[in-house]
């Protein structure tokens, strides 16, 4: 009996014994599943802090600091990071790469502003020697040898105030004189010659009837001086550059051609970038041997919509097209006509207020001021002016009555390498590839003299 | 700044007009010249507009100081694109009072003593 209880006893025991075991057992293994499950979602939110902090740096890395190199705007972390932590750092890191932006920029723009004004300082400089050199010829009207002398003065200033306006062109701002009468196409060129060394060998033909409006005419004699420039000294000295004017249904076109070696394709399409504007390059992209031509010119270009491309001239060398849009033209007069009422004078664009260069001119405050002072020069410097207040006794001229007929005059010797249409498609790329800087230059439509001709007919 | 001292700018500058030459090709031409411009003669296609206006302002008989003041240019320079139209035959030199016409020196030294004597 006493070993049957003890056996059922000890029966009990074992069983409660197993259940407390299995229950132990079964209770460890909810913790450890419970410690598993904690582990694998600290795991993976550590993961996901890591992947956060990761982006963050990366962001840091890869989009700050190359925007900072490369003078942008420093982009702010974007929103999907959503770890604290990594914003409030990454936020910090934008606010101190922000201010460095800033204090560079403010440099670079006090240096730019210093370029300017010493720009300015020798650009009016030049031109007060030019104005000297004019007020001797005056004293001395008939003496050869003293307009010599201050032709050769003149020219030299006129270079000095080229290179000097260039400064301010490369730093975005506007020419530091304005003229205030439109001016033919042709005349424009001239006007550019004159600011080259090798202005004799620039040869301008055509008469267009088109002239550009007061506002744009003296960035675009400024791009044009910087083409000729280019053109002159790409080619052999003993070889003449030939410019043609023209008026085209979107405006003028002014074409440069020289008759130099060229570029090959890949110098070319850099030129063709800097030059249409497409790559804009500030003071500080000019490097140890600044070239300063085409960075000129793309600054205008963007700055008052034309458009420059440089294509092979069929002359060997390159050709520049400028096209200036029609908003910036207007037809003049056929010149070699009086106009009716009195002489017609040539258009002139009134003077610069010699006492006004030192300061950036603002056309709006120099149109003011020329009006204040009611010049008395004013008179006589375009047809419509003659009208106002002529001084002389009127005589007309009989030419009036005989328009004269204009065909453009050009070398006979380059004549057609390429029908006239095929010329005209190439023109027609260029004109109309619309907003976008077109490439004129592919295909089997290369550019030729004859376009001349071709887009008369257009 | 009035007179013979103003300044008048233009962009295109004096040596692009001549191509650098301030010399004129002919001697004759001074500052009392009459010029008139043969008017069946067409404007030449290569002239620049400074020779256009130049032309157009000797329309009528004009001599060059008038003609310079017209269009606001130094005489000098005037008498060098003057002499290019005069050569090319687009300009040609109306003689004023021809020298043989004139009276001889003792004839008006007698007028001037008179004249003293009034």
């Amino acid at each position: 009996m006493v070993w049957l209880l003890s056996g059922a006893v000890v029966t009990a025991v074992a069983a409660l014994a197993a259940s407390v075991a299995a229950w132990v057992a079964e209770r460890d293994e909810r913790r450890h599943q419970a410690e598993l499950a904690r582990l694998e979602q600290q795991h993976r939110h550590l993961e996901t802090l890591s992947d956060a902090r990761y982006a963050a740096l990366r962001h840091v890395v890869e989009q700050q600091l190359p925007a900072l190199s490369q003078d942008a705007a420093v982009p702010p972390l974007p929103e999907a990071v959503a770890d604290d932590a990594a914003t409030e750092l990454v936020g910090r890191s934008t606010a101190v790469l922000d201010d460095v932006r800033t204090g560079q920029l403010n440099k670079q723009t006090a240096v730019e502003e210093a370029v300017v004004a010493l720009g300015r300082k020798v650009q009016s400089s030049a031109h007060r020697i030019q104005e000297e050199g004019a007020r001797m010829v005056q004293r001395h009207p008939s003496d050869p040898d003293v307009l010599h002398t201050s032709m050769r003065v003149d020219h030299a200033a006129a270079q000095q105030a080229r290179q000097a306006q260039t400064l301010a062109a490369l730093c975005g701002e506007w020419p530091g004189q304005q003229w205030h009468q439109p001016l033919p196409l042709e005349d424009v060129v001239r006007a550019a010659a004159g600011r080259i060394t090798a202005y004799q060998r620039i040869e301008v033909s055509g008469d267009s009837g088109m002239a550009v409006v007061p506002r744009t005419v003296e960035p675009l004699i400024h791009l044009v001086a910087e083409l000729l420039a280019n053109a002159t000294q790409s080619s052999p000295p003993s070889t003449q550059v030939l410019v043609a004017a023209r008026r085209v249904q979107r405006g003028a076109v002014i074409e440069i051609d020289d008759c130099g070696v060229g570029l090959d394709d890949n110098r070319l399409e850099q030129a063709r970038r800097i030059a249409s504007g497409r790559r804009p390059v500030g003071l500080a992209e000019l490097g140890e041997i600044p070239q300063t031509g085409l960075p000129v010119v793309g600054s205008y270009v963007r700055r008052h919509d034309f458009r420059v491309d440089l294509t092979e001239s069929v002359y060997g060398g390159l050709r520049a097209i400028v096209l200036v849009p029609g908003d910036q033209t207007e037809t003049v007069a056929p010149t070699g006509r009086a106009a009716p009422g009195g002489p017609t004078l040539t258009q002139r664009p009134e003077t610069r207020s010699p006492r006004a260069e030192g300061t950036p001119e603002r056309s709006e405050a120099v149109t003011a001021s020329r009006k204040d002072r009611a010049d008395p020069r004013d008179d006589h410097k375009s047809p419509q002016g003659s009208e106002e207040s002529p001084k002389l006794p009127q005589r007309r001229s009989r030419r009036n009555e005989a328009p004269p007929t204009t065909p453009v005059r050009w070398p006979q010797e380059h004549e057609a390498t390429q029908t006239p249409e095929q010329a005209g498609q190439w023109m027609g790329s260029f004109l109309s590839a619309g907003g976008s800087r077109g490439t004129p230059g592919d295909g089997s439509a290369r550019p030729s003299a004859d376009t001349h001709d071709a887009s008369e007919e257009r | 700044m009035g007179g013979p001292e103003e300044y008048a700018d233009h962009p295109v500058r004096s040596y692009v007009m001549t191509d650098g030459r301030a010399h004129p090709s002919r001697n004759t031409i001074r500052p009392e010249t009459l010029l008139v411009a043969d008017p069946d003669k067409p404007v030449p296609l290569s002239a620049s507009h400074r020779q256009r206006a130049l032309l157009d302002v000797c329309g009528g008989v004009l001599s060059l100081a008038e003609a310079a003041a017209y269009l606001r240019l130094p005489v000098s320079l005037v008498v060098v694109l003057a002499s290019d139209l005069v050569d090319s035959e687009h300009l040609s030199i109306r003689c004023g009072a021809p020298r043989h016409d004139l009276p001889e020196r003792h004839v008006i030294e007698k007028v001037l003593n008179g004249l003293r004597e009034l």
